[in-house]
């Protein structure tokens, strides 16, 4: 695994700002504008040939927006995951739909759920919500109980003024 | 394109057609609705929808404790609810670091594999029925009938049981289980044999499923499939043998394979799969002594386990570690994330927890293995006919409640 990050650190200069281990997994850190370019070398060099999972996380005090990538390589089974940091106010990011075809729904569904627009991508658009839908829910911001007219899955108030 | 040009030197002016099926067609398992774009009775284009069942599980459980969670997770899978549980268990066992008594290994193992018996057992039902073969539905219902009753039998509920607690199970078995489980167990084996007379080498059967909806193993990997999908694509892989967990690499157990990743290959693997899981089942439970403690007995992980029922009502320190953990839960480390996937019968389950510093977890991202699936659907049903996707919609074997949580 040392090796590999070394290999990473010379093919994208700067691109890992950090590499984090915990519980024995590795995690790096990427600079966002080229996360992409630190993927696709994983996958074309590296051999990590399935992508897992496109999630992100949401920390609003530090008004950050994490895309974190899981990728691994069927043949070694190293799994890597790749974090990538954008500021949560019109987070955007490249996307890797063109790497991996798994990323093309994935990252349909952080874009549906957090707001995250992902550049390049064919068809980004709404996945889980209905498309008229306003905001993205699993924003801490967004109220649990909905917002605006989606709030009428609650029991409508004053039901008997 | 040689048949449109055939139509037009006959004078037939055929026009692409949009038609929708589903989201309430029976075939599709839920509500999945297709978009096909149809030319006459065969598919160019296809577009599955979903979201109809989304009821936002990961935000719902980013404001509960980690405890409050699990009866959520039954209702993403919700033909091997015990598999969710134990996979999100496992996955905050291993952000806090905790480790569970070998009793309770043992359990969870004999409940995954159940899980995936009576799971493909309702898939190998619906699939049989939806190409047309009646009888399979009601032999495969029999035996997961016997299935639901050992699940009653430990956790008093037949279909959502939220029998996987952090730490540890709900509670333990009782008396003689374990030597039913083995009992039923040849029952099964027997239906199988059955099914596979009826099927496997039926020549309705075989024309309906072989060379229909295949995808091959490039296209699969890229795709993200995982489980059954991707091993009859002729890709050895399994999350059991490659990150053993619950101590699965201890277990002897082969991993079927496909060769041209169609609806027969997938046929045939799920099948072989149950035979491996009672295989694994019956080697559990030899090592299965009900005499074991279930609860851990050291200090530190008593307060992660939830206490047995008997000694919170007659124990002081019992009583008290009882309502910590249920109206608190483990705590999570600030910023700390894991990633946890299981081999869940329909595929790669992924947990993706971040901690908070809190007992609720800042972030819970739940990788569904169906979801993933089902967005290889498209590649597998393009230039087929429309009884074929409904054949392989079957195969795929997705479970609506987990594409869209």
């Amino acid at each position: 695994m040392e090796e590999l990050i070394g290999r990473l650190r010379k093919s994208n200069p700067d691109a890992i700002l950090e590499v984090v281990y915990y519980q024995g997994e590795t995690t790096l850190v990427a600079e966002a504008g080229k996360a992409k370019g630190l993927l696709r070398s994983l996958k074309d060099d590296e051999g990590f040939d399935y992508l897992v999972d496109v999630s992100s996380v949401h920390w609003p005090e530090e008004g950050r927006m994490d895309v974190v990538y899981v990728a691994r390589s069927l043949k070694t089974r190293d799994q890597l995951r790749v974090r990538a940091e954008v500021p949560d106010e019109n987070p955007e990011i490249e996307t890797v739909s063109d790497v991996w075809r798994t990323a093309d729904w994935l990252e349909r569904e952080v874009y549906d759920l957090m707001g995250v627009r992902f550049t390049g991508h064919p068809d980004l658009k709404r996945i889980m919500l209905p498309e008229d839908f306003e905001g993205h829910p699993l924003r801490k911001e967004y109220p649990m109980e909905g917002d605006d007219e989606w709030r009428n899955f609650l029991p409508a108030e004053n039901e008997n003024d | 394109m040689t048949d449109r040009v055939e139509e037009a030197r006959l004078g037939l002016n055929s026009e692409i057609i949009t038609v929708n099926m589903g989201p309430q067609h029976p075939s599709t398992h839920g509500v999945l609705r297709i978009i096909l774009q149809l030319d006459g009775e065969r598919i160019v284009g296809a577009e599955p929808v979903v979201g109809y069942l989304h009821r936002g599980i990961e935000k719902i459980a980013e404001n509960k404790t980690l405890h409050q969670v699990i009866p959520y997770t039954d209702r993403m899978d919700y033909l091997s609810p015990v598999s969710n549980n134990i996979g999100l268990a496992l996955a905050v066992e291993k952000l806090i670091g905790f480790e569970t008594t070998e009793k309770c290994r043992i359990m969870r193992v004999v409940c995954c594999e159940l899980a995936r018996l009576y799971s493909h057992l309702l898939w190998i039902a619906t699939d049989a029925l939806d190409v047309g073969a009646g009888t399979v539905y009601f032999y495969a219902f029999t035996e997961r009938e016997k299935i639901y009753d050992f699940f009653e039998r430990m956790s008093g509920a037949r279909f959502t049981v939220s029998y996987g607690r952090i730490g540890g199970l709900a509670r333990d078995w009782e008396e003689g289980l374990d030597k039913d489980i083995l009992s039923v167990l040849p029952e099964v084996e027997k239906c199988l044999d059955e099914i596979d007379l009826l099927l496997t080498r039926n020549r309705i059967w075989c024309v309906r499923n072989q060379d229909v909806g295949a995808i091959s193993a490039e296209d699969a990997i890229d795709l993200g499939l995982s489980g059954p999908n991707l091993r009859a694509s002729n890709v050895e892989w399994d999350i059991r043998k490659a990150y053993p967990y619950l101590g699965y690499d201890r277990y002897e157990f082969e991993i079927p394979v496909g060769e041209h990743g169609d609806c027969y290959d997938r046929y045939l693997v799920r099948m072989e799969e149950m035979r491996q899981s009672m295989g694994i089942i019956r080697q559990a439970l030899r090592e299965y002594d009900p005499a074991m403690p279930l609860f851990p007995e050291d200090r530190e992980s008593r307060k992660v386990f939830l206490p047995p029922k008997e000694r919170v009502l007659t124990k002081m320190e019992e009583l008290i570690h009882q309502f910590i953990i249920a109206t608190k839960g483990p705590v999570t480390p600030r910023g700390k994330e894991i990633y946890l996937a299981i081999e869940a019968p329909k595929g790669e389950l992924g947990f993706y927890l971040v901690g908070s510093g809190t007992n609720v977890a800042h972030r819970c991202h739940f990788r569904s293995p169906s979801f993933v699936n089902l967005q290889g659907l498209p590649t597998m049903i393009e230039g087929q006919m429309i009884a074929d996707a409904v054949a392989t919609i079957a195969s795929l074997d997705p479970v609506l409640g987990e594409v869209d949580r």
